[in-house]
């Protein structure tokens, strides 16, 4: 029995020397996360959609003079996106042969849908849109990012992010034939229901060089391998933002030569992302109208409270097209042409990069001034990707900063 | 012909009990643990197993004695979270005294219990009451075979939210175990 004397007095031993002031069962029910989801380019501040009317148009579009040439405004678009979950992983070797549940953690599980309207078909609803409450969630998407359901995940550093989206699907489409006569509007189903709409999700799944049976899918996943997001231990309530780019290129697209024997369909007119980094071979029937590349996001964390702002005087010209002030920490790399800033806000004379970590800041002046034809090649234009970064001058944001706290950076910066 | 073999075994474990009743015990348990239903750990945490071990020693009663029981339990969940617990208590254990060839004891008593959290590895130590109630029936002099439900309050609302986080709402837990259990008779 002195065994059992013994193994008493350590566990008891233990218990005591145990004691903290952490609340262990109410973390678990506390999340310190706040995973905010936004469909914007720019992380605070985002240029509204009354900014972007009409969309863009793509030139495989205005080439086809057969196809009426309707000016769709982004006003009369409507969205139905629905997400499954998004994953994260230290790690970024995946493969087939890799423990999932050991790669990834699962902090945000619960099914998101999206949408512009409830109603569906035959007089039907999206049930699971207005459980979710998408009317708003899509609204605060497209504006300061909605709070997506999630759990704290360990501390450490991220490299692989994963968002997958089951369905995506915007309205109008049409179908013409031959002659670019109406034939009917594309339908989608969504939510169980069927909608007007074309489910845009199979089109950016791959490009044109992908081979399906050797790349990864771009859209479910739509993922990152080569992230640097760290997470403190601290218990400091943070947010983790993902922002897609999606608000600041629309464009109307067009898929040709879908004509067979038995359906006189010859056209699509949708629209989507942008073409600015998707190769116009999609538009050739033979290759099955892969559009995938142009969608791209970042994602970061930062503590609120512990964040500062840079607000930017520029004397510059301001562009008649959309530009945009982008932040990047100094010592990491940033092509505007193929990348979404750290942080970034909509260009106007008053601009305040808020939600900055402290530390050093190279300040970008991103513009769009190109778009890419149908033989891939830059023309000077607008496709709504601001492919054009010059760095305008460098930021300090000041250590112990408070929400107060601004760093003042003025600077001459222009985009040609 | 089946009254006669329930009589007999009936007197037959009387005798056992008798004999049982006077020793000390040391045991093991096995089963399932879960938050309890409907309580806020519940949204958060799923079933899963948990184990531990037990001691009594006789009070100068035949239907008291006291028990002294450390445990672990593993809660995981279908997200990122999960929870290590080793509680650690003294109970009162009393037997009730009911004329069956099972025997029941409702116990209830005080102690600690170890918390550790996944993803964020917090740890604290809380004082927990205890609750149970235990059915088994002897399997010969030596050993005593039956089934154990426990039930653990864990006070942590004497905790302030932490200064970084001042919105955190504390909350107590409310914790069950459903297991099997074996003890000797020494």
């Amino acid at each position: 029995m002195k065994i059992i004397q013994n193994i008493i007095i350590i566990l008891a031993i233990f218990l005591f020397y145990s004691c903290t002031n952490k609340p262990v069962l109410s973390d678990l029910t506390n999340s310190r996360i706040t995973l905010n989801l936004k469909g914007t380019y720019e992380s605070n501040d985002p240029y509204l959609f009354t900014n972007e009317t009409p969309v863009y148009v793509d030139d495989a579009y205005t080439l086809v003079a057969d196809v009426p040439q309707d000016v769709i405004s982004t006003e009369d678009l409507k969205f139905y996106i629905d997400i499954a979950e998004i994953r994260i992983s230290k790690r970024n070797d995946i493969s087939e042969t890799t423990d999932k549940s050991e790669y990834w953690q699962y902090f945000a599980r619960d099914r998101q849908v999206l949408c512009t309207s409830y109603g569906a078909m035959y007089d039907k609803e999206l049930e699971s849109c207005k459980e979710n409450n998408g009317i708003n969630k899509l609204q605060e998407f497209f504006s300061s990012g909605f709070n997506y359901p999630s759990v704290d995940i360990e501390s450490g550093e991220y490299k692989h992010l994963a968002i997958f989206i089951r369905k995506f699907a915007i309205s109008p489409a049409y179908y013409y034939d031959t002659a670019g006569n109406f034939v009917r509007e594309a339908l989608a189903s969504f939510d169980n229901r069927k909608i007007y709409g074309y489910d845009i999700e199979s089109l950016y799944q791959w490009n044109v060089s992908d081979d399906t049976n050797e790349n990864e899918p771009r859209l479910f996943p739509l993922q990152r391998k080569d992230l640097k997001i760290k997470i403190s231990e601290s218990n400091k309530p943070y947010v983790f933002e993902i922002r897609i780019l999606l608000k600041n290129i629309l464009m109307k697209h067009l898929i040709s030569d879908l004509k067979t024997d038995s359906s006189d369909i010859n056209y699509l007119s949708f629209t989507a992302f942008s073409d600015w980094n998707s190769n116009h071979a999609h538009a050739d029937i033979n290759n099955k109208g892969k559009m995938g590349g142009s969608i791209i996001f970042n994602a970061r964390a930062y503590v609120p409270e512990e964040t500062g702002s840079v607000e930017i005087s520029d004397s510059g010209i301001s562009q008649s097209e959309k530009y945009y002030y982008a932040a990047i920490p100094v010592g990491e790399n940033f092509d505007a042409a193929t990348q979404m800033p750290y942080a970034a806000v909509s260009g106007k004379p008053a601009a305040e990069i808020k939600n900055l970590p402290e530390g050093k800041y190279n300040i970008y002046k991103t513009c769009d001034l190109t778009y890419k034809t149908e033989d891939d090649i830059d023309l000077p234009g607008n496709d709504g990707f601001p492919e054009k970064g010059v760095l305008c001058n460098e930021a300090e944001v000041p250590v112990n900063v408070t929400k107060q706290n601004k760093a003042l950076v003025t600077f001459t910066c222009d985009c040609q | 012909m089946i009254f006669l073999s329930l009589f007999s075994f009936n007197l037959y474990s009387q005798e056992i009990t008798e004999e049982w009743k006077l020793k000390q015990q040391i045991g093991i348990w096995f089963g399932a643990v879960t938050p309890f239903p409907g309580s806020q750990l519940s949204d958060v945490l799923n079933t899963y197993l948990g184990g531990g071990l037990f001691y009594r020693v006789n009070l100068p009663f035949e239907t008291l004695k006291t028990e002294v029981c450390s445990s672990y339990s593993y809660y995981d969940s279908d997200k990122t979270e999960g929870l290590h617990a080793i509680p650690m208590y003294a109970a009162l254990s009393y037997m009730l005294p009911l004329e069956l060839p099972v025997s029941f004891q409702a116990k209830s008593g005080l102690g600690a219990v170890y918390l550790k959290n996944n993803p964020e590895n917090n740890s604290n130590t809380h004082p927990m009451w205890f609750s149970g109630l235990e059915m088994s029936f002897p399997a010969g002099k030596y050993v005593n075979i039956g089934l154990r439900a426990d039930y653990y309050f864990v006070y942590e609302k004497y905790l302030k939210p932490p200064e970084e986080n001042p919105n955190m709402k504390i909350i107590n837990g409310h914790f069950f175990n459903l297991g099997l259990m074996v003890n000797f008779n020494i």
